[in-house]
């Protein structure tokens, strides 16, 4: 016969099977390049040119490796610490500091390693930031990809799903992300790099399988930079004001179609005893 | 670590019991597979509290479930924003039904004397769970707008990487803690399916829609 299974037994397989994961060592290390997507691309490219910050190409012959290596764990400490070449690099780059993003020692002696390759190899990564200025068209252009009224082209959902952002009518943008309408002033001249490559972990999720092209990125960020000046929206009330304005109509209907039902039978028969 | 144990260790176990226990259940119990109605005991409320529940979450359900299986759909229905604010609209209204439904149902469980007596623990248990599931349902829907489009693009890679067997928690790690507890508790409600009367839902009657009419006949005499 088959043995019995009791439900003792199910739980102590179930709970085992919960600690495993628990076990299993931390996720395997990542390559250096799928790191380099994820926090060097929204401000830097290796041999596309520069962005917020300057292009990587040739860093090894530029930087000894324990610069650069440093450099990319904790810039904070080279930028305060009086570290000369950083500073050169802070005035050359209009003061934009690069953050402490949290790389480990293995994480950037990679990224080095992955950077001399590159050059080495002759090959490119990231792509340059458009130069142009925006255009009337561009901003149009931007407000339609924010809403969706013009589908990104590798599917990517709209800004608006998550966003909100001043004048978008409507029950207006998403509120699981921030409110975008003084982004530019935040992210500054990061702002096009940060929608094409963003480092939001929420975003990253979505937006490394259906990534923005450069050109969509430029111009939803010119909508974006051109709202700069007005205050963000304001939570939309209305909303849930029609919720509850859908619940009342269902109750009417619901009580309306099912008065007949669940009426108790002595009701009906009492009258008539 | 946490986020390994929540939402990787704890839906798994929430899975596999459900379908184990189910099925034991099925073969220990079988009849013990019903909501256990109380309907012969109280009709009135409870025609308020679950029509509304029933309507209201049935229709909140199909679409977490039509998100799941088909995000691509909701991102390209949701690309109007006129059809993402009908659909979100329909969404909580729904959803507000089933808060009023389940409220009614609480407040009866509890007032009438005799649905108090076939009342059990886990049915307290169960009652709890799904108002919270609803209440931070409405919450999120409100707060953290628009959750048909981020179910989409972050909650269904996740279910499927649990069902692929290779779990990427990270796709919502980042989520406000709010979305995560209405994740956790969603978990909670499977792992409740097989232990409570919620496993009714397994055995909804509606087979008798396509089979084929029976004739029941009295046949005793004198019976009027």
């Amino acid at each position: 016969m088959f043995p019995r299974i009791t439900p003792r037994q199910v739980l102590a397989w179930a709970v085992l099977a919960a600690l495993a994961p628990m076990l299993a060592p931390g996720l395997a290390a990542q390559d250096a390049e799928a790191q380099f997507r994820k926090s060097c691309m929204s401000c830097h490219t290796i041999g596309a040119g520069r962005k917020v910050g300057p292009d990587l190409k040739g860093l090894g012959q530029r930087r000894p490796h324990e610069w650069s290596t440093k450099f990319i764990q904790m810039p904070s400490a080279q930028l305060d610490g009086g570290d000369p070449t950083a500073a050169a690099l802070l005035r050359e780059f209009n003061g934009t500091r690069m953050p402490d993003l949290g790389v480990t020692a293995a994480e950037a002696q990679a990224l080095v390693k992955l950077i001399d390759d590159i050059t080495a190899a002759g090959k490119t990564l990231g792509t340059a930031a458009i130069a142009r200025a925006a255009t009337a068209a561009d901003i149009r252009q931007g407000q339609q990809l924010f809403m969706g009224l013009t589908r990104f082209a590798s599917g990517a959902p709209a800004c608006l799903s998550c966003h909100s952002a001043q004048g978008l009518g409507g029950f207006g943008g998403g509120r699981l992300g921030p409110d975008l309408t003084g982004a530019s002033g935040k992210l500054g001249v990061g702002l096009v790099s940060a929608i094409e490559n963003p480092a939001f972990p929420t975003m990253q999720g979505v937006f490394q399988k259906t990534p923005l092209t450069a050109e969509e990125a430029f111009q939803v960020g010119s909508f974006i930079k051109s709202l700069a000046a007005q205050p963000p929206a304001r939570t939309d009330m209305a909303f849930p004001v029609l919720g509850i304005v859908g619940l009342v109509s269902g109750m009417l209907l619901a009580g309306r179609l099912g008065r007949r039902r669940f009426r108790g039978l002595r009701r009906n028969l009492k009258p008539r005893a | 670590m946490l986020t390994n144990f929540l939402f990787v260790g704890f839906p798994y176990v929430a899975l596999v019991l459900a379908i184990v226990v189910s099925i034991l259940r099925f073969t220990w119990r079988p009849f013990s597979y019903s909501s256990l109605s109380s309907q012969f005991l109280e009709t009135e409320s409870l025609f308020w509290g679950s029509s509304l529940w029933h309507w209201g979450i049935l229709w909140v359900l199909s679409g977490h479930l039509f998100a799941f299986f088909l995000p691509e759909a909701i991102l390209a229905w949701n690309a109007r924003p006129l059809r993402l604010y009908l659909l979100e609209l329909t969404g909580l209204s729904m959803a507000l039904l089933a808060l009023v439904g389940v409220v009614a149902l609480i407040v009866r469980r509890f007032t009438d004397r005799r649905v108090k007596v076939v009342t059990s623990p886990l049915d307290v248990v169960l009652l709890a769970v799904l108002l919270y599931q609803v209440a931070s349902g409405i919450d999120v829907a409100i707060r953290y707008r628009w959750g048909s489009a981020w179910f989409s693009t972050n909650a269904a890679p996740y279910l499927w990487s649990l069902l692929k067997l290779a779990p990427r928690p990270e796709l919502i790690a980042p989520l406000p803690w709010m979305v995560k507890l209405h994740f956790l508790s969603g978990f909670l409600v499977i792992l409740l399916l097989p232990f409570t009367r919620l496993v009714h839902f397994l055995v909804v009657p509606i087979f008798y829609y396509w089979r084929r009419p029976q004739v029941v006949i009295w046949n005793r005499k004198g019976l009027r």
